[in-house]
């Protein structure tokens, strides 16, 4: 099986994006590990939470791509698009709720808080590095 | 006028008569008869002896009834039990049978258990120790060592729609439309393959 993989060049390509997802992964584990100062018993009972809580969130941001990557729509279509868009935003706030109690009983308040702050910023930093390979490129 | 006859013991009665009966004058001389027989006969079987088989140490018979006397002090002395040993005797070896059939259990510090423990408590402080080290290096992010590509599906995967704007004002439109046709074309796989590390 893994000689037919390894012989599929859209298959090498995934495998090897895979690879980079877990390196984001295990950065990303890393800077909130250290912005909200997790301790050891809290990092292990944390991160399988968080994992979970981070796949749920991804498909609903994935299946509202989807819905803006809709072209040409009539007035029907645009009715039904915002009343989705709507409907995805509470499921999101939704699930945001539910794990963000889950977290409630394994974090201080004082340190839960902290973690929106620390997502947004480890996308700040990923898109700063991206700026800075693109003037690095442009310099060249 | 009858009388209640009179009670004789048995021994009273009188015995019947030559019911051993022995020839006359048997008891008169028996006496110097036997004397006569066993000396004969004594002698006879110590002719046939070439000395005396059964010799003692001289004046043997005037000291054995001390040594007998001592001899049997002896024994009852080296053999002496405590009192009420045999009550307590069957209960006693019930008893050591009992502890020798006990599994024995090592009381030395260095036994197994003892042994993994300290290594699992090593193995739990080196760990937390890096980990301690890890958390104040890890601000630091190592992100040139992963692809473009990946970094901008982080983004747009898990970014909020403003990180999203953010990049867009970076990218010109036609590179994102390039990603998005990318990341069309391998959403479902790349779902299988997140569903698969999680």
């Amino acid at each position: 099986m893994s000689i037919i993989h390894a012989q599929d060049p859209r298959e090498d390509k995934m495998q090897n994006r895979e690879r980079m997802r877990e390196k984001i992964e295990a950065q990303r584990i890393a800077y909130i590990t250290s912005k909200l100062d997790l301790n050891a018993d809290e990092s292990v009972k944390f991160w399988p939470v968080y994992n979970e809580y981070t796949k749920k969130r991804m498909e609903l941001r994935k299946s509202r791509r989807d819905l803006r990557d809709q072209e040409e729509m009539n007035e029907q279509d645009s009715k039904k698009y915002v009343e989705q868009q709507i409907e995805i935003q509470e499921k999101d706030l939704a699930l945001k709720k539910i794990y963000y109690e889950k977290f409630g009983n394994i974090l201080s308040s004082q340190k839960l808080a902290k973690l929106e702050e620390a997502e947004k910023e480890f996308t700040q930093e990923i898109i700063k590095n991206l700026k800075e390979r693109r003037r690095e490129n442009r310099m060249k | 006028m009858k009388t209640e006859p009179e009670y004789i013991p048995d021994f009273l009665k009188p015995k019947p008569v030559q019911i051993f009966s022995v020839p006359q004058d048997y008891f008169s001389h028996f006496a110097e008869r036997l004397e006569v027989n066993m000396e004969s006969k004594i002698l006879s079987e110590i002719k046939g002896l070439k000395t005396n088989p059964f010799k003692v140490p001289e004046s043997y018979f005037e000291q054995s009834a001390l040594h007998l006397t001592q001899l049997t002090v002896l024994k009852k002395e080296s053999h002496h039990v405590p009192p009420e040993y045999f009550d307590t005797l069957s209960s006693n070896i019930l008893k050591r049978i009992e502890i020798q059939n006990k599994p024995t259990i090592k009381k030395s510090i260095f036994n197994r258990t003892w042994i993994y423990s300290v290594a699992a408590m090593l193995v739990l402080s080196v760990s937390l120790f890096l980990i301690q080290i890890n958390k104040h290096n890890s601000t630091e992010l190592n992100l040139n060592a992963i692809e473009e590509d990946a970094l901008l599906d982080y983004v747009f995967e898990n970014a909020s729609d403003d990180d999203a704007l953010n990049l867009m004002e970076t990218f010109n439109t036609s590179e994102l439309n390039l990603l998005k046709l990318d990341e069309s074309l391998n959403n479902e796989s790349i779902d299988e393959l997140i569903q698969e590390y999680q």
